[in-house]
């Protein structure tokens, strides 16, 4: 899935030579690699959810760790972006 | 040109009303698990605007709103954990006792009694501001 925007914009860098059409061009394919993200966490995270339930079970403390661990990453980063402005 | 970025976006639009449609906190059954899923939830949109605020380019306007939308709903979504983390623990003592063949002691089950409403608390708290952390992530988007 993640292959054909790579592709695309591989493509595309060799067949647009306009600085302003390739901004283009990277904005829009920035935008279908981040919606295709959040839609494949997403269903992954659903699935997850959905397993819990299948089994009638709790998250474990390795599940809860391992989501705080993804947790601090992205706040450092977001907090990292902050402070350089 | 303009047809070649509807192919693009038209995907993208695509993939966000999928992403929205999927509800992982509708999904659970359990208040552990609805706030294991609120919070799964927010960490997804997390790591997404915070590859919004690294990314260059992006307006200083733009990363000082997802800073302090993060700011905000962080702390609640963290207590969140606290309590659901604290409840499963108290309630799989519980548990165990019972296999066992041993009554849980009444202040054991008063203080799980104590913890749910802890965590439904929690949960109640930061369920709204994590609703407007991914308001706040999708109109950055453009979504």
């Amino acid at each position: 899935m993640f292959a054909l925007p790579a592709l695309a914009q591989a493509a595309a860098s060799a067949l647009f030579t306009s600085e302003a059409t390739s901004k283009w061009i990277n904005l829009a394919l920035g935008i279908v690699m981040g919606g295709i993200d959040v839609a494949n966490k997403m269903a992954a995270l659903n699935a997850q959810i959905k397993s819990f339930v299948d089994a009638n079970r709790e998250p474990t403390p390795a599940e809860w760790d391992a989501m705080a661990a993804r947790d601090a990453v992205a706040d450092a980063k977001i907090e990292g972006a902050a402070a350089s402005l | 040109m303009r047809h070649l970025i509807l192919a693009f976006v038209l995907p993208a639009l695509f993939a966000l009303a999928a992403c929205a449609d999927m509800n992982p906190v509708a999904t659970a059954q359990t208040p552990e698990q609805k706030a294991f899923a609120a919070y799964g939830t927010f960490v997804v949109l997390k790591e997404e605007a915070a590859d919004i605020a690294v990314a260059p380019g992006t307006p200083r306007a733009v990363v000082q709103a997802i800073a302090t939308g993060n700011r905000v709903v962080t702390p609640l979504a963290r207590t969140m954990v606290v309590a659901a983390r604290e409840y499963v623990a108290a309630k799989a003592e519980i548990d165990a006792l019972k296999k066992s063949g041993v009554p849980p002691p009444a202040e054991m089950v008063g203080q799980v009694g104590i913890l749910l409403n802890r965590l439904l608390a929690a949960y109640a708290a930061a369920e709204p501001e994590i609703a407007r952390f991914a308001a706040t992530v999708k109109s950055v988007k453009g979504g």
